[in-house]
């Protein structure tokens, strides 16, 4: 309902432009289609309307603008919508009920638009006169495909998503947060973007993980994709301050979910080429909450969570049978002496030992948003503190940000940001590491276990540790992270924008590695007698980054519009360690690395630099088709400074089709139709001073032990290294069915990366300890990606929301100059490889060609060959989520993926090298291997050409499929009835219980496919080392979740 | 057209302004960076410089040499590998392909960082000015001598990379008697040079080259040239004499440290086999540390040795008694006993054994092998014997009898050259 109140000096002024199509039928009654030309384009795509209300008073020359936002369905009010006032800085967020205030509007003509995930954009023209106060409402249509909303990645400023060519995938994290058991950032991006993979490095609480983004892009650099918060570059490798097996701590899980808005995704060059050349595996940028202009009071919000985390496996047993000096009565064996000669016996030292047990999460987070007329603020603090599955396992986050917008004059604002996270993560040895509790289980002797005097049994684990002596250990890395940055905003005239930003992301961490004295020799070699070894790290990253744009109409007239940006970007990586390391304390309350009686130290230093010029051009006709063309000028110190500049260019094109009047007649079935098609290039530089010949330091030693610096060639450089060069063309539609209730994106991608930088292997008789990186190869990815969006049933009661997300992964190494495989990396007869014509990292192994039962005889491949890629070929996930009477959701979330393999390594080395898997040792039928596959996998073999070879040839069979589906996500929040939450003078308040990783299909034989073994996000080889090797696997965590608004 | 005009210019006046404020903001950031963690070929030579080149290409040969203790003594049984990693396994069960990457991992680049660092000493300093009397040079040419010995003793086939000017490249297969001839040259030239200058070093690398050249004799069997220059280095070298590799127990230079220390006693990785441990030899001691005393992968029980029993434990490479036993071996393939069966009647003495018997030339050749298996036990020449003397090697297993549980002995008798190097240098399988 409208009401109008007039000051006799007001003066109205209702403009309405030309309406989408689609909604033109549904809001005839409210639109008129007169047009206006003379106040400017509106922005894109958005719906105009008219009405306002408007009173003025005289005295004062700026306006002031209010009015409320709702769903135009159901009238229900819609909270943080944006409303913004086109050419200014000024803007509002709409509060819990739904109204909006805009302070300092100056008089005269304005377009004001309100946006919001969900909704289609509505852009409303007032002209307000001096001194009006206008009432402006706005009725959002619900709208599943969100092209009116605006992206900041992956393009010169903030543009609306439908004039952008490539796909900008984006997750509301906010919402989310709200129904989901989501607990940390990777969880956020974990089956809710196509085409974009996450895998666990283990179920360790604060364990990295690695993203890959359409497939990968390199073999030796990461494949990791780049993050940005805010616009300014952040760390977010891997922090491996100390050595605890395939793990590490994920750098990105460093910031606290609830602190951040929104997350969106460019996925590869097409749309990344203004991140220039380091950009190819592509950009996550993470916007984080801001303060609310215009909102004039305090809305807070407190939460409570708390989890309960399950190990989720059950560590292998080992198995033996009896030895004749076992079983005799003098022998030590607590379990064979006495026994027959043969006995099967069995342990299980972790579970013996309890090594494993159920974690938990405490959480508490507070945060605060507010505005006045002209300045928001945002305040936020949480703590968590969650013990992990073994004991030596936690992670103590302490988090807090501040952000303040404040627009000066309606041309002009300032964001200031601050965050500031300390964490501290302790890791236990895990995967393939010394004292890693399940590979020094396996490989503990069954019959060498012993019973004292008092009839406790000795360990069980290897080389006579405990539970005790593993959980002793202390591997722990604590950082504080530092995250300031401005944001300069100046609107000069209504068609230029400047933006400037300056930011840093500095890491100050500190990694111990403690072995503590013991009476027990728990430990050997350096570690034997007190070991502490202290690394401090400072990881900075600066950004200074300039972006102006120049919005005008082309030609004279108001429908071509022209959107130039240029601008350019600085970005500096600092990196320094230094290490010290102490062996041989006198206790451990003296701990520190001088206390040791030999000290060592180390330090390592690395700068990088980058700089980028950009510019884009983006013209528009009719607010349905537009054009974009930009390029990057890069360079980097990776090269040389005397290297030349890189150029990355990219075009594009976006056609809403359905704004043509042709498509009129469709508008109720299909209401929205884009077009699209964007081809663009960006690059990945390596390390610095890759380029470089170097040597090595190389200390000598003379006769009389006198150790000297000395040198030795490391690595003879390669002087034309080049950065990789992405290409990548991308082209799909975006559709919104049955009003909008359905969305579909449909993408195909085909990325090429040219100049592939391998290390290029050098004969070792050369002398060399290190290989060159050249520029040789190509390697494509080329995929189909679906999303369907869609709410099903919409009733006043009932509604139900469901999302569907696929992607297909064709990954194939198209070329390595002169060679067709220049890289292999091998465990037993299985290796990955980089070759011509599969993918990279593809396993390789003899296959197995045919068994005999007759002679039991198992005749596998003269050599090795394909046998399964690393990189999956389909994903997909599926989210649902109803909501019953408003206040009671269920949100479940289940993701899968089909075409990979893992090398279950295991049961392989259990089966093959120790001999002590139950398979191996129980008969038949009682838990064995059956005589089929015992030859599988033990032999013995024959080649095809008839050669004998080893049992331990025969892997195929442990290369097993990672096809799984899992139910990764279920959770229900009641939002509790409001006179409850009055009872504790809050707004708002909701319960959330819910669950993570609740269950898994697959055929893999190892505890969860999920795993790397070497679980690095760096490059090289081992990024696609997907292997179970003795790793803990994804934990189950069951969560409740309280939280409280103001 | 005015209309175009107009907003071509009026586009173009603040986007030539914002460009440039852009730009000045941003010309300021130079590209240079400072990577102090690296060593710029372009910031320092070391070609002048020949005492830190030599010296250090020297520490390349004590490594290489060390790694072919270890490894070349899982290949010929002078211990067993009781790591977790399956490649050092297979090395010691003698049943691999070329692919295992402990090859290159464990011999083949250790010797080839030695003999190319080597190399290049050699050629930086053969121009010099006093070359003919260069200790440097000499040095550079007895550790490249030793290195070539080393790989045509373990390998099947063996490659040198060709230093020419700036670039090294690498070079063609070369046989067993090939290595050792360029061996000898080495060996020769390093005498001579060392023998014109003084010093207390110049000595000691005559001495120790003179055995390398004997024991290179040997090797290639040329055994009247062996028996020649055994009994040059024995009428010349100290009785007393050893050329050692100098080892450390700075935590910090873990390399410079005695390997086989470190990956026995430390941390379980190598076990003495029964057949030694049966010797009952006071020159082959190893311990048993008790019941629970298990190897790293679980299944074999860690019997150390006690040979080396610090980090800063010395390597023999070169001594008196290897001149002797290189003397013996080569009289005796030429029919003349007589030094075999003293130096086994000494030797027997040192190892607590009764008197030996044997009369027939295979037997004193077997007992003399055993003996020199027992002095020599984790100084890489048992390897070299076998190579020499095939079946006549005692303490070897059979093919296909049982190693380490349910794993077999290979028939392996030299290492294959590993993939690394045939797959970025196609000088083919051995023949």
């Amino acid at each position: 309902m409208i009401t109008i109140r007039r000051n006799p000096r007001a003066l109205v002024v209702l403009t309405t432009l030309a309406c989408a199509p689609a909604l033109a039928s549904a809001q005839q009654s409210a639109f008129s289609s007169s047009e206006s030309r003379d106040l400017g384009a509106p922005p894109a795509g958005v719906i105009m309307a008219r009405d306002a209300v408007v009173t003025t008073t005289a005295a004062v020359a700026d306006g002031v603008v209010t009015g409320k936002v709702t769903d135009a369905k159901s009238g229900e009010p819609i909270s943080s919508v944006t409303v913004t006032v086109q050419g200014t800085q000024l803007g509002a967020v709409s509060g819990n009920d739904g109204t909006y205030r805009l302070a300092r509007v100056p008089a005269g003509p304005h377009t004001l638009t309100a946006r919001r995930v969900g909704y289609a954009a509505l852009s409303r023209r007032i002209t307000i006169p001096d001194g009006s106060t206008v009432t402006l409402d706005f009725p959002l249509q619900p709208s599943a495909t969100n092209l009116e909303s605006v992206v900041v990645t992956g393009t010169a400023g903030d543009q609306l998503r439908e004039t952008q060519p490539a796909v900008v995938s984006a997750v509301d994290v906010s919402d989310l947060l709200k129904e989901t058991s989501v607990t940390n950032v990777t969880d956020v991006l974990r089956g809710r973007v196509p085409s974009l993979q996450v895998v666990s490095g283990s179920g360790m609480t604060g364990s990295t993980a690695r993203i890959n983004i359409r497939g990968a892009v390199s073999y030796s650099l990461s494949n990791d994709p780049i993050v940005f918060i805010d616009g300014i570059r952040m760390r977010s490798s891997q922090r491996d301050l100390q050595y605890v097996g395939g793990q590490a701590v994920n750098a990105l899980n460093d910031l606290n979910p609830d602190d951040i808005e929104s997350v969106e995704v460019v996925k590869g060059p097409a749309a990344a080429t203004l991140y220039g050349a380091d950009a190819s595996a592509g950009v996550i940028q993470i916007i984080t909450k801001k303060g609310k202009l215009g909102l004039k009071r305090l809305n807070q919000s407190i939460t409570t969570e708390y989890n309960t985390i399950k190990p989720n496996f059950t560590p292998t047993t080992n198995y033996a049978k009896c030895t004749a000096a076992s079983i005799l009565p003098t022998s030590s064996s607590a379990f064979c002496s006495g026994q027959a000669l043969g006995t099967i016996v069995s342990d299980n030292p972790n579970v013996r030992g309890g090594t494993y047990s159920d974690g938990d999460l405490r959480s508490l987070r507070y945060n605060a948003q507010g505005g006045g007329d002209n300045y928001g603020f945002f305040v936020s603090g949480s703590a968590d503190d969650e013990q992990g599955t073994t004991r030596n396992n936690s992670l103590v986050r302490r988090d807090g940000r501040a952000s303040l917008n404040w627009v000066a004059t309606p041309n002009l604002g300032v964001d200031f940001s601050l965050g500031l996270s300390k964490n501290d993560y302790k890791l236990p040895n895990n995967d393939q590491g010394n004292y890693g509790s399940l590979i020094y289980a396996a490989l503990g002797s069954v019959t060498g276990v012993t019973r004292d005097a008092s009839g406790k049994l000795s360990s069980g684990f290897a080389a006579g540790i405990n539970v005790d002596a593993i959980s002793s250990i202390l591997n722990q890395n604590n950082t504080i992270r530092t995250t300031p940055s401005m944001q300069l905003h100046y609107t000069p005239f209504a068609w230029l924008a400047n933006r400037v930003t300056v930011g840093a992301d500095m890491n100050n961490s500190e990694g111990t590695n403690f072995f503590p004295v013991n009476p027990f020799n728990w430990y050997s070699g350096d570690q034997a007698n007190g070991f502490v070894d202290v690394i401090r790290e400072n990881a900075n990253i600066y950004t200074v980054d300039y972006l102006g744009t120049i919005r005008t109409s082309l030609f004279g007239r108001a429908n071509t519009t022209s959107d130039l940006s240029f601008g350019s970007q600085f970005i500096r990586t600092t990196f320094e360690q230094v290490e010290g390391t102490g062996i041989g304390l006198l206790t451990n309350s003296a701990n520190l690395v001088s206390s040791a009686s030999k000290v060592t130290g180390a330090q390592v230093y690395t700068d990088q630099k980058s700089l980028g010029y950009f510019a884009q051009e983006q013209v528009g006709f009719s607010d349905k088709l537009y054009f974009q063309l930009g390029a990057r000028l890069d360079r980097n110190s990776a090269f040389g400074t005397t290297s030349s500049s890189i150029f990355l260019p990219k075009v594009g094109a976006s056609y809403v089709i359905s704004r043509e009047p042709f498509l009129s007649k469709y508008s109720s079935f299909l209401p929205t139709l884009r077009l699209r098609a964007a081809y663009g290039s960006t690059g990945r530089s390596p390390t610095p001073g890759a380029s470089l010949r170097t040597y090595a330091k190389a200390p000598y030693i003379t006769d009389l032990g006198i150790i000297v610096n000395g040198v030795a060639p490391r690595n003879p450089g390669n002087v034309n290294l080049k950065p990789e060069r992405g290409t990548e063309f991308e082209g799909g539609f975006d559709a919104g069915l049955f009003h909008d209730r359905v969305g579909v994106e449909v993408t195909y991608y085909k990325k090429t990366t040219s100049d592939l930088l391998v290390v290029n292997p050098l004969p070792p008789s050369l002398g060399f300890t290190g290989s060159p990186l050249v520029n040789i190869g190509k390697v494509e990815n080329h995929g189909l990606e679906f999303v369907v969006r869609a709410r099903p049933l919409d009733r006043p009661n009932f509604s139900w929301d469901a999302n569907f997300i696929a992607s297909t992964l064709n990954n194939k190494v198209l070329s390595l100059g002169s060679s067709k495989e220049v890289v292999t990396t091998s465990l037993g007869n299985v290796s990955n490889k980089v070759t011509v014509g599969r993918a990279l990292g593809a396993w390789f192994t003899r296959r197995i060609q045919s068994y005999d039962p007759a002679t039991g005889v198992v005749v596998v491949g003269d050599t090795s060959e394909f046998v399964g890629n690393v990189l999956p070929t389909l994903q997909g996930s599926f989210s649902s989520t109803f909501t019953v009477f408003k206040n009671i959701s269920v949100y479940a979330l289940f993701q899968g993926q089909r075409g990979a393999k893992a090398f279950n390594v295991g049961p392989f080395y259990r089966d093959q090298f120790l001999g002590n898997s139950p398979e191996v040792i129980l008969p038949a039928g009682q838990g064995g291997y059956n005589a089929r596959d015992r030859a599988l996998r033990l032999g013995p073999f024959k080649t095809l050409s008839g050669g004998t070879i080893g049992g331990t040839q025969g892997a195929d069979g442990y290369v097993q499929s990672t096809d799984y589906i899992r139910f990764q996500e279920l959770a229900l929040t009641l939002s509790l009835p409001n006179r409850l939450a009055q009872a504790v003078r809050a707004t708002n308040a909701s319960l959330t219980l819910g669950a993570r990783n609740l269950n898994l299909w697959t055929r893999f034989q190892g505890p969860d496919p999920d795993v790397n073994v070497l679980n690095t996000s760096n490059g090289g080889i081992a990024q696609f080392l997907q292997a179970e090797l003795f790793t803990a696997p994804p934990s189950r965590r069951f969560i409740a979740r309280f939280n409280l608004q103001f | 057209m005015t209309n175009i005009f107009r907003t071509a210019r009026g586009t173009l006046r603040p986007a030539v302004l914002a460009l440039g404020a852009a730009g000045l903001m941003l010309a300021a950031c130079k590209l240079d960076v400072t990577n102090p963690t690296l060593i710029d070929a372009n910031q320092f030579n070391p070609a002048g410089d020949g005492p830190l080149i030599s010296l250090s290409a020297q520490t390349q040969f004590y490594s290489a040499f060390q790694s072919v203790v270890r490894y070349g003594g899982l290949f010929a049984e002078e211990h067993l590998s009781g790591a977790a990693r399956t490649e050092v396994a297979d090395i010691g069960r003698r049943n691999f392909f070329s692919a295992n990457q402990d090859i290159n991992f464990g011999l083949f680049g250790p010797l080839s960082r030695a003999i190319a660092g080597n190399k290049n000493v050699v050629k930086a300093l053969s121009a010099g000015a006093s070359a003919a009397s260069d200790i440097n040079l000499a040095r550079a040419e007895m550790n490249l001598a030793f290195s070539i010995e080393l790989m045509a003793e373990t390998f099947c086939q063996g490659t040198i990379a060709d230093v020419s000017g700036a670039q090294t490249v690498a070079g063609p297969a070369l046989t067993p008697v090939q290595l050792l001839d360029s061996s000898i040259t080495h060996f020769t030239r390093a005498i001579s040079i060392a023998g014109a200058a003084t010093g207390a070093e110049a000595t000691k690398i005559v001495s120790a080259a003179k055995i390398g050249l004997a024991r290179t004799y040997l090797q290639k069997g040329d055994n009247a040239n062996a028996a020649t220059a055994a009994a040059a280095a024995i009428a010349s070298v100290s009785s007393s004499f050893t050329f050692n590799v100098p080892t450390s127990d700075d935590a910090a230079n873990r390399p410079l440290a005695n390997q086989i220390y470190s990956t026995s006693i430390p941390t379980n990785l190598d076990v003495v086999s029964a057949t030694y441990r049966a010797l009952n030899d006071p020159r082959v001691p190893w311990k048993d540390p008790g019941p629970a005393a298990v190897a790293q992968d679980g299944v074999l029980h860690d019997y150390q040795q006690q040979k080396y029993l610090s980090y800063s434990s010395p390597v023999r490479i070169a001594s008196f008694l290897e001149a002797q036993y290189v003397q013996a071996e080569a009289k005796l393939k030429t029919a003349d006993p007589s030094f075999a069966l003293a130096l086994i009647a000494a030797r027997r003495v040192a190892g607590g054994q009764p008197v030996f018997t044997g009369t027939l030339t295979s037997a004193i050749l077997t007992e003399l092998l055993s003996q020199s298996a027992r002095d020599f036990w984790l100084e890489a020449k048992k390897l070299g014997d076998w190579r020499r003397n095939g079946a006549a090697e005692p303490y070897l297993s059979a093919p296909g009898s049982i190693y380490k549980g349910a794993l077999t002995f290979g028939t392996l008798t030299s290492v294959p050259i590993p993939t690394e190097e045939t797959n970025t240098n196609p000088i083919g399988a051995c023949p």
